[in-house]
């Protein structure tokens, strides 16, 4: 027996279909692979940009949970703080008010420190403490502060009543 | 001018667990001082040889980007990079009013681990828990 006879009795056409589509699917997968090839390494060259995104949100959220067991171990840690009456704070806020509009908000604490000493306002430290501790500049989020706009107002108004 | 530091220290959070010998020893190595308002008590990136602990008075300590927070509490530790490898500040620290401060130096805290080390280690512990707090602060702030 020969010729297309023998490769019939011997299955030779399912075994040629079968390694045509063995390796016909082998291409496939291959091109396949080399088209999303360049996003696999961006992907790659990125991983540490996606991983500190992720780890920045991690971060945050640690760095919010650990503030609230600080505010909470400090509870029994009483300490007698006294913050100036808003009387003795009313030129001080006004004046730090008014560096703020130039600032901008969020601010950094010792920028502001910088601009009044450069401004030439009495106490920078003690007053900046004064309004921390009245509780006019407050932190913000992430060591950065802002102004206590609702406070100010309300203060600000009491006073024009008086 | 004398002062009763087993007093002021029995006051102070950060010695709760100390007994009152391990208390006497300790004031063996701490002294205390008083700060002027707008001191810069350490500099970041100056090598940190002075630990402190609030006795009074305000404080801020601000990293390279500014990013700041204020300590008005007695008991909070200055400096603790002082006492932990590579030993030098990774902040600044300025009084915001006059206060007053114990200051425990590197050097007595070493003499005193060699001398007594379950003390030292009692010390390390307290400053570890200040550490694990501040820990987003020193590790993001100087990015």
């Amino acid at each position: 027996m020969y010729g297309f006879e023998a490769v019939a009795a011997h299955n030779g056409w399912s075994i040629a279909i079968l390694g045509i589509l063995i390796v016909f699917t082998g291409l496939t997968l291959l091109s396949v692979s080399i088209a999303y090839f360049t996003k696999i390494l961006n992907f790659y060259n990125e991983k540490n940009k996606y991983l500190k995104k992720d780890r920045k949100w991690w971060q945050v959220f640690k760095y919010m949970l650990i503030k609230k067991q600080h505010k909470t171990n400090d509870i029994d840690n009483s300490l007698t703080l006294e913050p100036k009456s808003f009387d003795k704070l009313k030129e001080p806020a006004d004046q730090y008010y008014a560096i703020l509009q130039y600032l901008g908000e969020p601010f950094q604490l010792p920028e502001l420190l910088d601009i009044a000493k450069k401004r030439g306002l009495e106490k920078p430290h003690s007053t900046i403490n004064d309004l921390l501790l009245a509780k006019l500049i407050i932190p913000h989020r992430l060591g950065y502060f802002c102004w206590n706009h609702k406070k100010y107002k309300q203060k600000k108004k009491i006073q024009i009543k008086d | 001018m004398h002062i009763d530091y087993q007093k002021v220290i029995k006051t102070i959070n950060f010695f709760n667990s100390f007994k009152h010998d391990e208390i006497e020893r300790v004031i063996s190595i701490l002294k205390i001082i008083h700060v002027e308002e707008g001191k810069t008590l350490f500099q970041r990136g100056h090598q940190a040889v002075n630990c402190y602990i609030v006795l009074s008075g305000n404080y801020m300590i601000y990293y390279k980007k500014g990013q700041a927070f204020t300590l008005h509490k007695p008991g909070e530790i200055i400096g603790y990079t002082s006492l932990m490898a590579p030993f030098y500040y990774t902040s600044t620290c300025v009084s915001l009013t006059e206060g007053e401060l114990i200051l425990l130096s590197r050097a007595n805290f070493y003499r005193l681990v060699q001398v007594n080390s379950m003390l030292s280690n009692k010390i390390i512990e307290e400053i570890n828990k200040v550490a694990e707090k501040r820990q987003f602060f020193t590790q993001h702030m100087n990015d």
